[in-house]
C-alpha cells in the first residue's frame, strides 16, 4: 500500500541506517539548486519528512551540494567525486526501450554524466547499463522517451 | 488589535515573532545561492555550527548509540539552545516559537472576538512531565518519525519551505497535523501543548537555572493583589501570588501588564542572576 523504495540523495548511508540517522532538517533539500529533493508525506506517513528523489520528475545532476550540510551523517559529508555516488542502479526494460524495439534512440546514453562507463552502446546501438560505474542519479529515467520510462533506477537494497 | 502589541516586552516579542518568520522566509528564497544560513527548527545551519533541537539529538543518539556521528559542530549545536535555557529560561519558546506566535493569535481571536470561556483545566506535576518525557524519549528511539509530528516549531518551519517550493501534497499532511494539536490545545484552558507535552519544552525548561532570568516578585513594592498578571499569563499562571514559576517562559507580559500602587513601581519584574 505504501511505497517503500525510495532513491535517497547522493553520499546516502544504507537504507535501514539512513531510517535512523537522517534528523529531517530539510537541510539537503534546501541547497538543492534543482529542487530535485522532496520530502515523504502521503506516500509513507512511517517515513515522514525524510529526503528522496522523484527520477522521472527531476534527477539528481550530481552537483554534490547537499552532502557536506548534512549535520548527522545521514549523507557522508566527505563525499565530493561524483564518480563514487551509489545512489541505486539503472534497470532497462528490453521490451519497451526503443532501441531494442529496432529503432534509433540514444537518449539515456547522450545525458549520462558518467559518460561511456556506466552506459555503454553495443555496436554503437543497444544501450547497457555497467553496473560498476553506474551511480543512480536518474538522469537517464528522466530523459527516456519512453511513457513510461523504460530505464528505472532501482534504489540500493541494504 | 491594540492589545496585541501593547507594552515595552510585548512589542518587543511581537517584532521577534514576526521577525523570525521573515528570516526564514528569506533564508528559504536564498537558500539555492549561500549554505551560510540554512535549515529549519529541527537544526539550523548558521555558519559551520549545526545547532539542533535537544529533543531530535537526544533521539538521534538513543537510536543510533555507537554508530551515531558525533560530528563536532553539531555538537557544538546540540549545547548551544541548552546553554541559552541555562541562563535565560525558555525565551526560545515566548520569543521565537513559531507554533506559540500561531496559537497566541488565535488566544486572542479567541479571548477578544469569541469570548468563549475554555473548558477543561489541566495540571501536570513536575514527576508526570519527566515520565512523559522519558516515554517521548522512549518513543522518539523505537518509532523513528514520532518525535516529527509532535515537534510543531519544526514542522510549521519545514511546511514554510514547501510553501516557497510548491509542494503541496506534504503541505496538507503536515497543515493536518498542525490543526489537529491546534483543536486539541484550543479544549484546554491556557496551552496544555506548550506547558506539558512539547518535549522540547520541557527539556528547555529542565534545562533551567534558579539564577538566570526569571520573573520575581518584589517585597519591597506593595502589590495591589489585582491579579491582571495572572489573567493575562499566556500560560496560566499566577505571578500575583509569586510562585510555581518554573513553567514560566519569560515573555514579560506580567511585568507589561502589572499596575502597582504608585507610577513606576511595579511588584512584578525580571531579574537576571
Amino acid at each position: 500500500m505504501f511505497k517503500t523504495k525510495f532513491l535517497r540523495p547522493p553520499g546516502a548511508v544504507k537504507e535501514s541506517e539512513f531510517v535512523k540517522k537522517c534528523i529531517r532538517c530539510g537541510k539537503c533539500q534546501q541547497i538543492c539548486p534543482y529542487n530535485s529533493i522532496v520530502l515523504t508525506s502521503w506516500e509513507n506517513p512511517f517515513y515522514f519528512g525524510l529526503p528522496y528523489i522523484i527520477a522521472r520528475k527531476k534527477p539528481c545532476y550530481l552537483c554534490m551540494k547537499c552532502p557536506p550540510v548534512c549535520p548527522s551523517g545521514a549523507l557522508d559529508r566527505t563525499l565530493v567525486d561524483k564518480n563514487k555516488v551509489k545512489m541505486g542502479i539503472a534497470r532497462i526494460n528490453r521490451d519497451t526501450c526503443w532501441a531494442y524495439q529496432g529503432s534509433f534512440c540514444r537518449a539515456c546514453f547522450m545525458n549520462c554524466p558518467i559518460f561511456d562507463k556506466a552506459l555503454k552502446m553495443t555496436d554503437e546501438l543497444l544501450p547497457v547499463v555497467i553496473e560498476k560505474y553506474c551511480v543512480g542519479c536518474g538522469i537517464c529515467e528522466n530523459v527516456c522517451p519512453v511513457e513510461p520510462s523504460a530505464i528505472i533506477v532501482e534504489p540500493l537494497k541494504d | 488589535m491594540k492589545d496585541f502589541f501593547k507594552g515595552k516586552f510585548t512589542l518587543t516579542r511581537r517584532l521577534f515573532q514576526i521577525g523570525t518568520f521573515l528570516f526564514f522566509l528569506a533564508v528559504y528564497y536564498t537558500s539555492h545561492k549561500q549554505s551560510f544560513l540554512l535549515g529549519t527548527f529541527y537544526s539550523f545551519k548558521l555558519g559551520p555550527i549545526h545547532i539542533v533541537d535537544p529533543f531530535i539529538y537526544l533521539t538521534y543518539l538513543g537510536r543510533n548509540l555507537l554508530k551515531a556521528d558525533l560530528f563536532v559542530w553539531t555538537v557544538t549545536g546540540f549545547l548551544i539552545p541548552l546553554l541559552i535555557a541555562f541562563l535565560f529560561g525558555r525565551v526560545f519558546c515566548s520569543w521565537i516559537c513559531p507554533y506559540n506566535f500561531l496559537y497566541e493569535i488565535l488566544d486572542f481571536l479567541k479571548t477578544h472576538l469569541f469570548r468563549k470561556k475554555p473548558l477543561i483545566y489541566f495540571e501536570a506535576s513536575p514527576k508526570s512531565k519527566k515520565v512523559w518525557l522519558a516515554l517521548a524519549l522512549a518513543l522518539g528511539i523505537f518509532i523513528p518519525p514520532f518525535p516529527y509530528y509532535i515537534l510543531m516549531p519544526g514542522l510549521l518551519s519545514v511546511l514554510l519551505h514547501q510553501l516557497v517550493l510548491h509542494l503541496y501534497s506534504f503541505i496538507l499532511f503536515s497543515l493536518l497535523l498542525i490543526l489537529m494539536v491546534l483543536f486539541v490545545d484550543l479544549f484546554f484552558k491556557k496551552r496544555i501543548w506548550c506547558k506539558f507535552i512539547c518535549p522540547t519544552g520541557l527539556i528547555l525548561g529542565m534545562a533551567r537555572w534558579k539564577g538566570g532570568l526569571r520573573i520575581i516578585k518584589r517585597k519591597d513594592l506593595t502589590c495591589k493583589e489585582c491579579a491582571l498578571c495572572s489573567f493575562e499569563c499566556p500560560l496560566g499562571l499566577t505571578p500575583h501570588l509569586g510562585n510555581h514559576l518554573e513553567d514560566c517562559y519569560n515573555c514579560g507580559r506580567c511585568v507589561d501588564i502589572c499596575k502597582g500602587l504608585r507610577k513606576k513601581e511595579n511588584p512584578l519584574d525580571f531579574k537576571f542572576l
